[in-house]
C-alpha cells in the first residue's frame, strides 16, 4: 500500500535524483541561471486544473524596491471551429450546431501585469486565484504598517530607511507593492508558461545600464536582483493527498549593457572574433543585453512506464516543459523553434527524433515523439534501460526548460494511467545546460 | 536516322556519341576532381554509403489505436541489412520518415502529439477534418561487425543485436552494438534511410550497406470457436535504393552541411559544404507496368500502387520537410506507342494507385484514368517519372520510387491474392544535384 | 536522315552534356546492371510450370531489333537439355511489349493482345525451366551498342481465391554496351574499346561490361520462420528460398552449353561461418536452399541456431565463369497460404581480398548471320 511515508520518500528519491543529475552531470556551460539572481525569470510549467495548481513565488533579492513586468502565456490547445480549450479533435471539437469537427490546434494567448517588490521581499501567489492589490502583502499608506520603509524619491531611491534624513532629494514612506496585480490565469485547465522581466516601474521597459559593477555605480548599474520558483501542488485520492512538485525558475543574467528598448537582445556571435564576447559588439543596436541561453540542454530522466528502482513496483513517468527564448510580445508571433533530442540509454545507444516546438511544450516525454507512449524511444520497452539522457538542441532558436518526475501504480498491462493515479509522488527538477548558443535570441515587449 | 519531335533530349544512342566528343571538353576540365563511384547514379544492385527504403508498411494486431482483428489481414516489413565489409566494423544511422496522414492532422502541442486517427482520404475523417499527411523522423543508430547481417521487422524493430557483447554475446569479428526502435506509430506508412558514419556521425567514404525490404501481408487467425476465413499471405520484396560514396571524397564533418547526391543543388547559401559526396540522383526514373485492371496471362487482375519520394531531405527540419513539394512529370506509352503524359505532386512521400494519380482517389475515377486498360487499350505501359523544379532553395528535385503490383481476384474490388514489389528503373543522372540534410547536432 | 528539329535537340544535347561533365564529373561506368537500359536483357528465371510474363521495353526514341533466346535449363537424366529457340523483335521508339512464354505471341491485330505485335514469339513448352536472353541488334544481326532495354519478368500464378496463388518480379539483368570510340566501360581511354561488327559480345569492358565477379546474397535459412507473419499469430511460418543462376556467358553460335562452378561463402548473423565449397552449373542452376547441393549449410537450424545469413557466390577457381542470378522466397503462413517475392541478387565488385570478386571477361556468341 502506498502511505504516506512512502510517498514522501519516493518524492525524495525524484528530488534526489534532479539533484544527482545536477550535480554528476558533466561539465555544464550556458549561461541561463536557476540558482542566481537575474533580470528576467522564466517559469516554463505553469498548469492549473481540478486537481492542480502551481504556486509562483518571485522573490527580490536586492536592499531595494524593484519591479518586474510579466507576461503569461495561455498555451492551451484549442478549436479551430470553436476557440474552445480542447485535447483532441474528437471529440472535443464537434460542434453540434454545425455538425463539424474542428482541428485541436496548438494556441498562444499572452497577458502581462506588474509585480512591484518591496527591499528583500518574497512574494507567493496561486496561479489559478492570482494576488490582487488588496491582498499584497505591503499594500501601503494606512495598511503597510509591519513593511519597511524606504526612500521615495531622490538619488536613495527604493533603499531603505528610517528617516527622511536618509533620503536625500526625497521622503522616507513605508515600502510598498502597489502597482501589483496578478490576475488568475485566464482559464481551467491551464498551461502555459511566465515570464518576469525586472523593469522601470513606469515605463515598464528594462533600465538603460551600461556596467555589472553595482557596487561602484549603483547609478547605470544592470541589475539581476530575481529570483524565483514555482510548486506544482496536485491534491488527488480519496484522501485528499497532497503532493508538490517543485522547480526554479531559470533566469537570464544581464551582460553589462542595455539600451533601455523594448527588444531585449539575449546572446549573439562573438566579437571580435570567435573567442570574444557579444557585448563587444560595436553596434548598440544589435549589442546582447542579456547572457546566452543554453546550446544544449541536458534532460536526465527515467525512461516512462521504467519500475522504480527504489520500491521495485511503481513505475516513473516525466514530464518536460520547454519555452523557446525567442518570443514576440509586441506582434503576438507564435515562435517555432525545432527541438532536436538525441536519447540515449544506459547502454550507450543513441535515439533522436526531432519536432517543432510550437510556442510551449508541455508533455509526458513519451508523448513527444508518438501517440503511441509504449512505442516511444523515452519509453522503457523501447530504450532497454531504467534512466537515459536527453540532449536538446534548438534549431532556429534556443529553449528554455524544466522537468517534473512522478511515479504511480501501474494500473493495468498498458501502463500507468495518469487521470485515474489514486495518490501520485513526484519531484520538478531543472534541466542541466552545455555551450552558449553562438546566435541570439531576443523577447520583444510591448 | 533522328527522329523527329525528339522528346527530353536525343535518343541514347546519339546522347552516348555526343558524351564521346564532349568528354574531351568535359573531362579535361573535371580531370582534377575524377569521382570514383561505381555506379552513375544511385542504383539498386550495388552496396552503397547511403541507402533509401522508400517503402515501409507497418498495420498489426498490436496496434493501440486500430489494431487488426482477427480475420483481417496485418502487415509488416522485413527489414535485412548487411555490413558487406568483411574486414571491419560499420556504424549505421538511420531514420524512420512517418508519413502517416491524421484526420486534422498531427501536432505537437502544448500538451504533447495530438493526432487525429490515421487516414488514407478525406473520407475516412469526419466531416470538418481534413486527412493531412505529416512528415517526422526519428533517428537510431548501430555498429554491424564484419561482414554481419541482420533482420528486423519494422514494427518492432531490435532491441539486442547479435554479436552485441553488452548482452554477453561474443563474436570473433567485433562487437555490434546499439538498437531499432519499431516504428513510431502503428499503423505506419513511411521510408526507411540509413546512411554510413563514423564514430562522431560524420558519414564516411565508403560503401558497404546493403538492404532488402519485404512488405509481408498475412490473415490474423480467428480464436475458435470462430470461423477461419481463406488465407491469403501476400510478400513483396525489393532492394534498397544505394547512392554509392565517393571514396576520395574528404568529408566537411560539419553535421550541418548536407550529403550531396551528386553535387550541391543550386542556392544551398554561402558557407555550405558537401558533407559527403554520393552518385546523383537518377535524371529519369522508367516504369514498366501493367496498366490497371489489366487482367494478367498467369492469372488475376492488376493494378500498381507506386511509391515516389523526394531525393532531397531536411532530415533535422521537419517544418522544411513537411513543406518541400516536388513536381514529377509523367510520360506513358502504351503498347501502340501512343503517348500520354500527366503529372503527381510530391510532398515529402506519395504513395498512389497509378489510376488515382489523374483521377480522383478512390475506384470511381479508375475507368477514366490514362493508366487505366480501358484508356489505353494494351496490357502494358512504360511510365517515364522526371522530377522538374519546384523545390526550395539548397533542395533538389530528384525522385526516388519503388512500384507494387497487387493482383487481385476477379476484379479490382476483390482481395488481393498476390503481391510483388520491384524497383524502378533509372536513367541519366540529376546534374543539378540533390541533397539530404542530417543535422545531428551534439 | 536527320530532321532539323532533331539535330536542334543533338546540338541542345551537346551543350546540355557538356555543362555536365563540367558540373558533376561522375565517372561513368557501364556495367551489369538492374536498373539502366541496356544492350543486353537476361531474365535468369523464366518457367513455364507456372507462368512467366516478360516485359521488354525500348526506352530510346528509335525503332530497334532485338534477338531472343529461350535457353531450356531442364534436365533429363542429369544432362542438361541446353535447347535454344530464338526469335526476333522490333520495337519502335519508346515501346512497351510483353508476352506470357507459355503461350508466346503471335502476330496479328485480330488476337487478344491488343498492342504492336513486336514479332512473333513462339510458346515455350510445358514443363519449361529456364532463361531468357534478349540481344539488341542493329537491322544486319549485329551486336547494337545503343542501350535502349529494360525489362522485367513476372513469375507465378495466380487461381483464385483459396487457390495456389504466388507471383514475384524481377528486374531483367542488364549488359551494358561500352561507349566506344575508345572509351571504355570504366570511363577510361583505350584504342581497343570499339565494337566491332562481329557476332561476339565480348565482355571485357571494352565492347561490353565484363562480368561482376560474384553475387552478394541476403537470405533467411531454409525452414526458418518468418518474424512478419509470426507477429500476426498466423504460425507457424515456414521459409524457403530458391536460387535461380545462369553462367556469365552464351554460345548461341555453336549450341555449346555453359557450364561453370561456383563456392558460397558467408556467416550468420552471429558470425558462424557458412561455406558451401560447389555448386555446378550446368547452363541453368535452380534450387531451394536446402537442396542437397547445400550440404545443409543453409538450413535452418542444421548449423547455426541462426534465421538469417550473408555470402558471397563467385566463381570456384580462376577461369570459372561467375553467374547471375535471380532470389526467389516462398513465405508459407501457418494457414497454409503463401506468397512468393523475388529480388535481383547485388553484384559484389570488391577485387581483391578477402571478397575476391574481381570482374571476369566472358562473351556472348550470337549465331553467325553472315
Amino acid at each position: 500500500m502506498l502511505t504516506m511515508k512512502k510517498m514522501t520518500l519516493m518524492g525524495a528519491a525524484g528530488a534526489l535524483w534532479g539533484l544527482s543529475a545536477l550535480l554528476l552531470s558533466p561539465t555544464a556551460h550556458g549561461a541561463t541561471y536557476s540558482d542566481a539572481g537575474s533580470a528576467v525569470l522564466v517559469w516554463s510549467k505553469i498548469v492549473v486544473d481540478t486537481s492542480r495548481d502551481t504556486v509562483v513565488t518571485i522573490t527580490n533579492q536586492a536592499n531595494a524596491q524593484t519591479s518586474a513586468h510579466c507576461f503569461y502565456v495561455n498555451a492551451n490547445n484549442r478549436c479551430s471551429n470553436t476557440g474552445l480549450p480542447c485535447e483532441a479533435s474528437t471529440p472535443d471539437c464537434f460542434d453540434e450546431a454545425s455538425g463539424f469537427t474542428g482541428s485541436c490546434v496548438g494556441g498562444w494567448i499572452e497577458v502581462n501585469f506588474d509585480v512591484v517588490l518591496t527591499p528583500q521581499q518574497p512574494v507567493a501567489w496561486s496561479a489559478a486565484t492570482g494576488l490582487s492589490g488588496a491582498n499584497v502583502p505591503c499594500p501601503g499608506g494606512l495598511m503597510g504598517g509591519a513593511c519597511p520603509r524606504i526612500c521615495k524619491g531622490g538619488i536613495n531611491n527604493g533603499f531603505p530607511c528610517n528617516i527622511n534624513a536618509q533620503c536625500p532629494g526625497g521622503s522616507c514612506s513605508l515600502a510598498s507593492n502597489a502597482g501589483t496585480r496578478v490576475p488568475p490565469v485566464g482559464e481551467t485547465p491551464f498551461v502555459g508558461e511566465l515570464k518576469c522581466i525586472q523593469t522601470d516601474p513606469i515605463t515598464r521597459l528594462p533600465e538603460p545600464c551600461s556596467t555589472l559593477d553595482c557596487a561602484d555605480d549603483p547609478v547605470n548599474c544592470c541589475r539581476a536582483d530575481l529570483e524565483g520558483s514555482a510548486i506544482i501542488t496536485t491534491v488527488s485520492g480519496i484522501d485528499g493527498e497532497i503532493d508538490t512538485q517543485s522547480y526554479n525558475a531559470v533566469g537570464l543574467r544581464p551582460t553589462g549593457f542595455n539600451n533601455g528598448d523594448r527588444t531585449l537582445i539575449i546572446g549573439g556571435p562573438p566579437f571580435p572574433d570567435p573567442d570574444g564576447n557579444c557585448i563587444a559588439d560595436p553596434n548598440a543596436a544589435t549589442r546582447c543585453e542579456y547572457q546566452p541561453c543554453a546550446e544544449v540542454l541536458v534532460f536526465n530522466h527515467l525512461f516512462d512506464d521504467a519500475v522504480d528502482p527504489i520500491s521495485g513496483f511503481y513505475t516513473a513517468h516525466s514530464e518536460l516543459s520547454l519555452v523557446p527564448c525567442t518570443q514576440d510580445f509586441l506582434i503576438q508571433r507564435i515562435p517555432q523553434v525545432t527541438a532536436q533530442f538525441l536519447v540515449y540509454n544506459e547502454f550507450e545507444q543513441r535515439f533522436s527524433t526531432s519536432r517543432p516546438i510550437n510556442c510551449l511544450l508541455n508533455a509526458p516525454i513519451s508523448n513527444i515523439d508518438t501517440i503511441q507512449s509504449d512505442r516511444s524511444i523515452w519509453n522503457a520497452g523501447v530504450s532497454g534501460t531504467v534512466a537515459g539522457q536527453t540532449r536538446i538542441t534548438g534549431v532556429g532558436g534556443g529553449l528554455i526548460g524544466a522537468a517534473t518526475l512522478s511515479f504511480c501504480a501501474p494500473e493495468s498491462a498498458g501502463g500507468c494511467d495518469m487521470s485515474t493515479v489514486v495518490q501520485p509522488a513526484g519531484a520538478g527538477y531543472n534541466l542541466n545546460q552545455f555551450a552558449d548558443r553562438t546566435l541570439s535570441d531576443f523577447i520583444r515587449i510591448p | 536516322m533522328v527522329t523527329q519531335n525528339p522528346t527530353w533530349g536525343a535518343g541514347r544512342g546519339a546522347v552516348l556519341r555526343l558524351l564521346v566528343a564532349a568528354a574531351v571538353l568535359g573531362w579535361s576540365a573535371s580531370a582534377g576532381a575524377q569521382l570514383t563511384i561505381l555506379a552513375d547514379s544511385a542504383a539498386s544492385d550495388l552496396p552503397a554509403g547511403y541507402v533509401v527504403l522508400p517503402k515501409i508498411v507497418v498495420h498489426t494486431t498490436g496496434s493501440p489505436s486500430q489494431p487488426v482483428q482477427p480475420g483481417g489481414s496485418a502487415v509488416d516489413t522485413l527489414i535485412q541489412m548487411t555490413n558487406t565489409n568483411e574486414t571491419g566494423e560499420i556504424d549505421v544511422d538511420c531514420w524512420w520518415v512517418n508519413a502517416n496522414s491524421h484526420c486534422g492532422g498531427c501536432e505537437l502541442t502544448a500538451t504533447g502529439l495530438v493526432c487525429g486517427p490515421v487516414c488514407e482520404v478525406n473520407a475516412d475523417c469526419v466531416p470538418g477534418l481534413l486527412c493531412e499527411q505529416g512528415w517526422v523522423t526519428d533517428d537510431w543508430q548501430i555498429q554491424l561487425t564484419a561482414g554481419q547481417p541482420i533482420a528486423f521487422t519494422a514494427s518492432t524493430g531490435l532491441g539486442r543485436l547479435p554479436c552485441d557483447f553488452i548482452f554477453g554475446i561474443d563474436c570473433p569479428g567485433g562487437d555490434a552494438a546499439g538498437a531499432i526502435r519499431g516504428v513510431p506509430e502503428d499503423p505506419f506508412r513511411g521510408e526507411l534511410k540509413c546512411v554510413q558514419v563514423d564514430d562522431d556521425d560524420d558519414p564516411v567514404a565508403e560503401n558497404a550497406l546493403k538492404m532488402e525490404a519485404t512488405i509481408v501481408s498475412t490473415i490474423v487467425p480467428v480464436p475458435p470457436p470462430g470461423v477461419q476465413p481463406i488465407g491469403i499471405t501476400t510478400a513483396a520484396a525489393y532492394n534498397g535504393i544505394g547512392f554509392q560514396a565517393d571514396e576520395t571524397f574528404t568529408p566537411s564533418q560539419d553535421p550541418s552541411d548536407p550529403l550531396c547526391l551528386g553535387s550541391l543543388p543550386p542556392g544551398a547559401g554561402a558557407g555550405v559544404n558537401c558533407n559527403m559526396e554520393y552518385a546523383p540522383c537518377p535524371g529519369e526514373l522508367k516504369l514498366n507496368h501493367f496498366f490497371d485492371g489489366a487482367a494478367a496471362e498467369i492469372g488475376g487482375i492488376v493494378d500498381t500502387e507506386l511509391v515516389l519520394v523526394p531525393c532531397s531531405e531536411d532530415l533535422g527540419n521537419p517544418v522544411r520537410s513537411a513543406a518541400f513539394e516536388v513536381l514529377a512529370q509523367m510520360l506513358i506509352y502504351n503498347e501502340y506507342e501512343q503517348r500520354f503524359s500527366s503529372h503527381a505532386r510530391i510532398t515529402c512521400y506519395k504513395s498512389t494507385r497509378l489510376s488515382d494519380i489523374d483521377t480522383a482517389p478512390g475506384p470511381g475515377g479508375d475507368s477514366f484514368s490514362i493508366f487505366s486498360v480501358g484508356v489505353q487499350g494494351t496490357s502494358t505501359g512504360q511510365t517515364r517519372i522526371r522530377g522538374i523544379q519546384g523545390a526550395p532553395v539548397g533542395l533538389g528535385y530528384g525522385v526516388l520510387g519503388v512500384a507494387c503490383e497487387n493482383y487481385h481476384d476477379t476484379n479490382l474490388a476483390g482481395p488481393v491474392l498476390s503481391r510483388t514489389a520491384f524497383n524502378l528503373h533509372g536513367d541519366e543522372f540529376r546534374p543539378e544535384g540533390d541533397a539530404v540534410y542530417l543535422e545531428l547536432l551534439p | 536522315m536527320s530532321t532539323v528539329k532533331g539535330l536542334r535537340a543533338g546540338a541542345v544535347a551537346f551543350v546540355l552534356v557538356g555543362m555536365t561533365l563540367a558540373a558533376a564529373t561522375v565517372g561513368a561506368d557501364d556495367r551489369f546492371n538492374t536498373e539502366r537500359p541496356s544492350s543486353v536483357e537476361i531474365f535468369p528465371k523464366v518457367v513455364n510450370t507456372s507462368g512467366t510474363i516478360i516485359q521488354l521495353t525500348n526506352t530510346s526514341n528509335m525503332l530497334i531489333n532485338v534477338h531472343c533466346f529461350y535457353i531450356n535449363g531442364q534436365e533429363i537424366g542429369g544432362a542438361p537439355v541446353w535447347q535454344v529457340t530464338d526469335f526476333a523483335l522490333v520495337l519502335t521508339r519508346q515501346q512497351p511489349t510483353h508476352w506470357e512464354v507459355g503461350t508466346g505471341r503471335p502476330v496479328s491485330p485480330n488476337d487478344a493482345t491488343t498492342g504492336l505485335d513486336p514479332g512473333l514469339i513462339p510458346p515455350v513448352p510445358p514443363g519449361f525451366v529456364g532463361s531468357l536472353v534478349c540481344v539488341e541488334v542493329l537491322p544486319s544481326g549485329e551486336p547494337s551498342a545503343a542501350n535502349s532495354l529494360i525489362g522485367n519478368a513476372t513469375v507465378g500464378q495466380v487461381t483464385g481465391l483459396g487457390g495456389a496463388n504466388g507471383v514475384s518480379k524481377y528486374n531483367g539483368i542488364g549488359i551494358q554496351a561500352c561507349p566506344g570510340n575508345g572509351e571504355c566501360c570504366d570511363g577510361t581511354m583505350n584504342a581497343d574499346c570499339n565494337l566491332d561488327t562481329d557476332n561476339v559480345l565480348e565482355l571485357n569492358d571494352e565492347e561490353f561490361a565484363a562480368c561482376p565477379g560474384g553475387l552478394l546474397v541476403n537470405f533467411a535459412f531454409e525452414g526458418a520462420p518468418d518474424a512478419a507473419i509470426d507477429g500476426s499469430g498466423n504460425t507457424p511460418s515456414v521459409v524457403s528460398t530458391n536460387w535461380s543462376l545462369v553462367p556469365c556467358g552464351f554460345d548461341f553460335e555453336n549450341f555449346i552449353p555453359t557450364s561453370t562452378f561456383l563456392t558460397f561463402n558467408g556467416h550468420d548473423e552471429f558470425e558462424a561461418p557458412l561455406s558451401v565449397s560447389s555448386v555446378p552449373i550446368d547452363c541453368y542452376f535452380s534450387a531451394d536452399l536446402g537442396d542437397p547441393v547445400f550440404g545443409n549449410q543453409l538450413t535452418f537450424g542444421f548449423v547455426t541456431g541462426s534465421t538469417y545469413a550473408t555470402g558471397i557466390l563467385r566463381p570456384q577457381a580462376p577461369g570459372d565463369l561467375p553467374a547471375l542470378g535471380v532470389e526467389n522466397v516462398l513465405r508459407t503462413a501457418g494457414d497454409g497460404s503463401s506468397d512468393t517475392a523475388a529480388t535481383n541478387m547485388h553484384f559484389c565488385t570488391e577485387a581483391g581480398s578477402p571478397s575476391d570478386c574481381d570482374k571476369v571477361d566472358s562473351e556472348i556468341r550470337l549465331p553467325n548471320f553472315e
